[in-house]
């Protein structure tokens, strides 16, 4: 008797304990926020989303211009060896060659100043 | 939030009706595991983002099953992860958790104290006969439900409960004999 008293004592605490155990209640306002949370968190993933795609975009036209600018042609004037400017030609004839030189009669002058100049250095 | 759109999946399931149906039942199942308040929310919102990105709502035959099993593997999870960073029964999130308006304080010091009992009664229980028995006290779980959270049959539901009950009687019994003798 005594040993089924106990029993049923110890299966009521334990029903009410289990009871209250599993009675819980979340603070007010439960769903709005879990809205806002998800809301947010999938907005967070769609803007990452939209700048990796940015980044993969931008990577990808920077490779394709790198490539063009590699595979265009040089621009660069090959070599032709008639082709000598007329200034290059005076530094090889040198100073005498430039006072042999015909010259403008307006420059005579000069010209005659200058042979004077080049004699007396020669002396 | 009258202008924000429809929360929608791949499986084009309107989310915030399952949200306001399955939020307080979600929190019940994550809070019968951490034990507080805040962390239960996290698993909750978790759980709904889970269930939003897998796309299979719009498939789901058992919906309430579903979501608890995502909620209940969340929360598994993170006692995982807090284990060792603090204890699971906290007194102050059940005085929190407990409704303001009832009970006077003694009743619910009386509460706590047995709150307290009882998952200390709960770690000596083994593992996969407690979550049966965690599953099978949240409020409006059925053995069905438990059963599809855990992978078993309902009867293999119904036998672990009667065996953690068991379990916990003879701990109990103990208790007090021990209690009385001193």
């Amino acid at each position: 008797m005594d040993h089924e008293r106990r029993e049923k004592k110890l299966d009521e605490w334990l029903d009410s304990a289990l009871a209250e155990y599993g009675r819980a209640e979340p603070r007010s306002g439960i769903e709005a926020r879990i809205l806002e949370h998800v809301r947010s968190r999938l907005a967070r993933k769609a803007w990452r989303l939209h700048w990796r795609h940015a980044i993969w975009a931008s990577v990808g036209a920077l490779a394709v211009l790198l490539f063009l600018i590699v595979i265009s042609p040089k621009n660069e004037r090959p070599y032709e060896p008639g082709l000598v400017k007329e200034s290059d030609q005076e530094l090889l004839l040198g100073i005498d060659g430039l006072l042999n030189r015909e010259v403008p009669a307006a420059l005579e002058p000069a010209l005659v100043l200058t042979q004077e100049i080049a004699k007396s250095k020669k002396e | 939030m009258a202008d924000m759109p429809p929360l929608t999946c791949a499986g084009e399931v309107d989310f915030e009706p399952l949200v306001h149906a399955h939020a307080r039942f979600v929190f019940k199942i994550a809070y019968a595991v951490l034990r507080h308040v805040e962390d239960a929310e996290d698993v909750v919102q978790e759980t709904f983002l889970r269930a939003i990105r897998s796309g299979k709502a719009g498939s789901v035959e058992q919906m309430r099953a579903w979501l608890a099993r995502i909620a209940w593997r969340l929360a598994l999870d993170r006692v995982r992860r807090r284990s060792g960073k603090r204890g699971t029964g906290q007194s102050e999130d059940m005085l929190a958790a407990f409704p303001a308006s009832g009970p006077g304080a003694e009743e619910l010091l009386l509460h706590v104290e047995k709150l307290t009992l009882l998952e200390q009664l709960l770690k000596g229980v083994p593992r996969g006969l407690r979550e049966a028995l965690i599953l099978f006290t949240v409020e409006g779980m059925t053995s069905e439900e438990v059963a599809a959270v855990l992978g078993i049959s309902t009867s293999a539901v119904r036998n672990r409960v009667n065996r953690a009950r068991k379990h916990l009687k003879e701990k109990l019994a103990a208790l007090m004999e021990g209690s009385h003798g001193s």
